[in-house]
């Protein structure tokens, strides 16, 4: 016992120490120094004037109107993408799952070669950024609306697929087995016999996901959607930092109104 | 028969029902709609004659051959020399970023964690505590958390475009950019882990006269560095593909050779190559993160 524990410290002091040998390395090799670390006068006035402006946003009703506005474009888009990457996650998960397989499955090549397509799938679908995938659409088919909903739901799909059917795969198998074993087809196991037991785990998840799905939609304003990151670069560029400062506030109000309610939610249904 | 499907029945409108997550539904489901009736999706968009003309001129200059030493070729062969720089720069802005991030949580977990950060920390003090002290570390948790929440609630690309236009463009800024947001999320996750402890050996330590910096560092910091690991993985993998976009605001990682260099140039099949670099670049971030993880859960 004594010696597990002693390895077991012995390997995390190791990984710190790693993590700080690599940190500063990087550090160093990206040429960042202390000296540099502080804006020199010139860009420090302007890093000043720009953080001053935090404590003194405009309040006009013209700019609250537009923030407004933009606020619950955010939103829809979020909320669009949102459910459009639970109903995708759910499909991919699926069939990224192997918990409703029917015994002997296993050593069918066909099914194992449908598992490991659906899985590259996913990885690829999750390890493109989606301000990437809005470059992509925007080079090959144009930039409109639907395909920054599409955009943003790509990486999300393959993020909710991966999660559902790891959560799946996780679940307490009994209600399945006994499903299974009295002729239930394997669609009917996973319907009533797995996704039931891992809803909770997965209603909190999207929750979750919803709050990135915000961020996104606010940045996929910098392609030309009027989400709140499209206001916030106009502002920034006529250097009207109090403006800036509102927009701001507004995905900070967002986040945190929805920070409330999620955490409300996802009490009610771990009980 | 029908006493059970009245049982059945009985069953069902005594099921635990739950008001606020009711409304809640039904309010996402109205957003949704109101989403999709609001005409921000719309398949003909994606499928009008405009993008499917699009469409072909990509393929085609995708398909489209060089010849060979002609300036589109000797631009293509120039920018694709230059994918190893981009890819190990992409990973250092990442692993500089997490490391002052996690610096940087380890620091403000202390102050934002409400068990640590108040007048009486784990037991009773036997002085009374004066008001103003109560308020003082009131504020302490507050600010932090205000921080905390502000630096998280904006994304890394918004950051990053902020804080490249105040600093003027470098790598700095950048790491900036990534660790501000990172920092927002780890120092939440952090204060919590550290909340959720055992309060037992922290009490009794502070029995013994341990300030609240001892105690943070000798018993909460050890017990919650498992977790920690385990976040601050996590939060590495999402902040690979942070560094590869946040080249189209100019820093040299993958993203300004697709976005800057090779889009407008059309040379497409360069943005997909750079495009490929990330996927694998990522890929490679997650197995070892993965793996790390896997390996704590095992020993611990």
């Amino acid at each position: 016992m004594a010696k597990r524990l002693d390895q077991n410290l012995g390997s995390r002091r190791l990984l710190l120490l790693g993590i700080v040998a690599a940190g500063v390395l990087a550090l160093v090799q990206l040429g960042i120094t202390p000296g540099e670390m502080i804006p020199s006068d010139a860009s420090g006035a302007g890093v000043g004037k720009f953080f001053l402006a935090a404590l003194t946003p405009a309040t006009g009703a013209d700019t609250l109107l537009i923030a407004a506005r933009a606020a619950l474009t955010t939103l829809r888009f979020a909320a669009l993408a949102t459910a459009i990457s639970v109903v995708g996650g759910f499909v991919l998960g699926f069939l990224g799952s192997t918990a409703w397989w029917p015994p002997g499955a296993r050593r069918n090549p066909l099914r194992l070669g449908a598992l490991v397509a659906t899985r590259a799938l996913i990885t690829f679908m999750r390890s493109v950024h989606e301000l990437l995938w809005a470059v992509l659409f925007l080079t090959a088919i144009g930039f409109s609306a639907t395909a920054g909903v599409i955009a943003i739901a790509i990486p999300f799909i393959g993020t909710f697929a991966k999660i559902f059917s790891e959560m799946i795969d996780e679940a307490p198998r009994a209600a399945a087995d006994a499903l299974g074993a009295s002729g239930a087809s394997p669609l009917r196991v996973y319907l009533f016999g797995l996704l039931p037991l891992a809803l909770p785990d997965i209603l909190a998840y999207i929750l979750y996901r919803f709050e990135c799905a915000l961020r996104a939609s606010a940045v996929i304003g910098f392609f030309g959607i009027p989400t709140l990151g499209q206001y916030i670069k106009l502002a920034f560029e006529d250097l009207n930092y109090p403006v800036v400062w509102t927009y701001l506030y507004m995905l900070i109000a967002m986040v945190i109104i929805f920070d409330l309610w999620s955490g409300s939610a996802r009490r009610r249904i771990a009980h | 028969m029908s006493g059970r499907s009245e049982q059945i029945q009985a069953l069902r409108k005594a099921r635990p029902r739950d008001r606020f997550l009711r409304g809640s539904l039904i309010a996402v489901a109205c957003l949704v709609l109101y989403s999709l009736v609001m005409g921000d999706f719309s398949f003909t968009d994606i499928f009008s004659k405009q993008s499917q003309s699009r469409l072909a001129t990509f393929w085609e200059y995708l398909s489209e051959k060089d010849e060979p030493g002609s300036p589109r070729d000797l631009i293509r062969i120039d920018l694709r020399s230059r994918a190893l720089d981009a890819t190990m720069t992409t990973l250092w802005l990442s692993i500089a970023a997490m490391f002052l991030a996690g610096l940087g949580a380890i620091v403000l977990s202390a102050f934002a964690a409400r068990n640590l950060a108040t007048a009486e920390p784990f037991i009773a003090s036997q002085k009374p505590v004066t008001a103003a002290k109560r308020l003082a570390w009131g504020g302490v948790v507050w600010l932090t958390r205000g921080f905390l929440i502000i630096a998280r609630a904006i994304p890394e690309y918004i950051w990053a475009f902020l804080l490249i236009g105040l600093f003027g463009l470098g790598a700095w800024p950048a790491v900036l950019a990534l660790a501000l947001h990172n920092l927002g999320i780890l120092g939440r996750l952090g204060a919590e882990t550290v909340e959720n402890q055992a309060p037992q050996t922290p009490a009794a330590l502070r029995g013994l006269g341990a300030s609240r910096s001892k105690i943070y560092l000798t018993d909460l910091v050890p017990n919650a560095l498992p977790r920690w690991i385990v976040y601050f993985f996590y939060r590495w993998e999402t902040c690979v593909r942070e560094a590869v976009i946040l080249g189209m605001l100019g820093v040299t990682s993958l993203g300004y050779y697709i976005f800057n260099e090779a889009r407008p140039r059309d040379l497409y099949d360069v943005m997909l190559y750079f495009t490929m670099l990330g996927v694998g670049l990522v890929f490679c971030a997650d197995l070892l993160s993965a793996l790390i993880r896997w390996r704590l859960r095992k020993v611990s």
